[in-house]
């Protein structure tokens, strides 16, 4: 579907409920932070109280703004803030407020010797896209305090982990709830006939929780299951979250998107529109640009063949690249539509 | 012996058959619970012993208050050359 003759903005990039989150994601260098930054400024033009921000490792949307951006978000326009979350000192903070909480709470540790297994937790797989998706989750919360958020993204593959998390740790967290709660029934069984069981460790006697609302491990359970579930609640509600793909009409970012439609669906994170950045259109026809201008159109008939209910946004090759406001207002235009 | 002490000694019997009784019975559900306790312990350790591991975050919140299930998996650990003896004493088996 092409509708860029269409001349209302598009519905899914403009708040519904309380505020409207985009993530754009895509291959390295199609052009992510250009479009992101663009639609940001065209949404903040409207009127909408707009915050980017880029959780991209490496950071360059200050440099598109041409200004200089740190972690808090910073005004720098009309009704537009950014920031650029320094996602190396969220990780070390992460894992260091990991380190704290188990340096208070593990009296038990030197008992049990744990010191090395919480050496190894830091290195576990994962730690990357937990402290990216806690990162996103404490700025869905600060939601109230915008219209719009739009995200940055580093390139497909960690995107797509971060997005799939919530659902996968709904998956674990159910699991355990059930396993916990046929362990809380025998202890129940048991100590009907037998009475309260109490557990002696290091001097210290434990009387052992039979009920969910005494238990601690349950209790945890449950409110982590609740947090998750909020953020996924989000995520996965097309009136809340747009996904935004962007791309060059060319074959690898074609492949590319395609799998993060497919991944995303699977986890029902809705996936709206795809940006093709950098379209070449030659008048005259150069003979010896004949072969890029056929590929280009090949690709773009597989997207309309692959992506169906998924709009496409074409934006032209531009001499140079698009930096400060005025230029960037023309493309975001593009993206949301009103031109 | 007194007859206060025979009755004594006689409750103290009949207390003590009470006891045994209702550890016989709760021997199997008993076992089954440190089971049912170590499973978990290893699922939110599973990083350590290299199996797929739950949300860390999860991990790290849960952990403080798991002091038993750890203990009884490291207990399960260091009785493993025993498991069969523990079965075959439930059921009875000398």
């Amino acid at each position: 579907m092409d509708h860029d003759d269409k001349p209302e903005v598009r519905e899914f990039l403009i708040p519904k409920k309380k505020f409207r989150v985009i993530f754009f994601i895509g291959k390295g260098g199609v052009g992510k932070t250009t479009s992101s930054a663009a639609t940001a400024l065209a949404l903040a033009r409207m009127g909408y109280k707009t915050l980017i921000v880029s959780i991209d490792p490496a950071h360059n949307l200050g440099d598109v703004f041409m200004k200089e951006l740190s972690d808090k978000p910073r005004e720098i326009g009309e009704n537009l803030y950014a920031s650029e979350l320094d996602m190396k000192k969220l990780i070390t903070s992460y894992l260091k407020r990991l380190e704290e909480s188990m340096k208070h709470m593990y009296r038990y540790l030197t008992v049990i010797n744990l010191e090395k297994y919480f050496e190894v937790l830091s290195f576990s797989p994962g730690i990357e896209e937990y402290a990216t998706l806690e990162a996103i989750r404490e700025i869905l919360n600060s939601g109230k305090d915008w219209d719009v958020i739009v995200f940055d993204t580093p390139p497909t593959g960690l995107t797509l982990r971060v997005l799939a998390l919530p659902s996968i740790s709904l998956i674990w967290t159910d699991k355990l709830i059930e396993l916990r709660r046929k362990i809380l029934e025998r202890r129940r069984a048991i100590s009907n006939i037998k009475g309260k069981q109490e557990f002696k460790i290091e001097g210290k006697t434990f009387v052992l929780p039979t009920e969910e609302e005494n238990d601690e491990v349950m209790k945890e359970l449950k409110a982590y299951r609740k947090e998750v579930e909020s953020v996924n609640t989000m995520i996965t509600d097309p009136d809340v979250t747009s996904v935004v793909g962007v791309m060059n009409p060319e074959m690898l970012p074609l492949y590319e998107t395609e799998r993060a439609y497919e991944s995303l669906r699977k986890f029902n994170v809705p996936f709206n529109l795809i940006v093709m950045n950098k379209m070449m259109e030659l008048q005259p026809e150069i003979p010896e640009l004949k072969v890029k201008i056929d590929s280009q159109k090949k690709v773009l008939e597989e997207v309309d063949e692959k992506f169906k209910n998924v709009e496409v946004v074409k934006i032209p090759f531009l001499p140079r690249e698009p930096r400060g406001f005025n230029e960037l207002e023309v493309i975001g235009k593009y993206v949301v539509g009103m031109t | 012996m007194s007859k206060a002490e025979k009755i004594k000694k006689f409750r103290d019997f009949f207390q003590g058959m009470m006891e045994s009784f209702k550890d016989q019975s709760t021997g199997y559900i008993e076992f089954e619970t440190r089971e049912l306790e170590n499973v978990f312990a290893l699922l939110i350790m599973g990083s350590f012993v290299g199996i797929p591991s739950p949300p860390t975050t999860l991990v790290i919140r849960l952990m403080p208050h798991m002091v038993r299930e750890v203990y009884v998996m490291q207990a399960r650990a260091a009785d493993m050359d025993d498991i069969f003896g523990e079965i075959t004493s439930m059921f009875d088996i000398d």
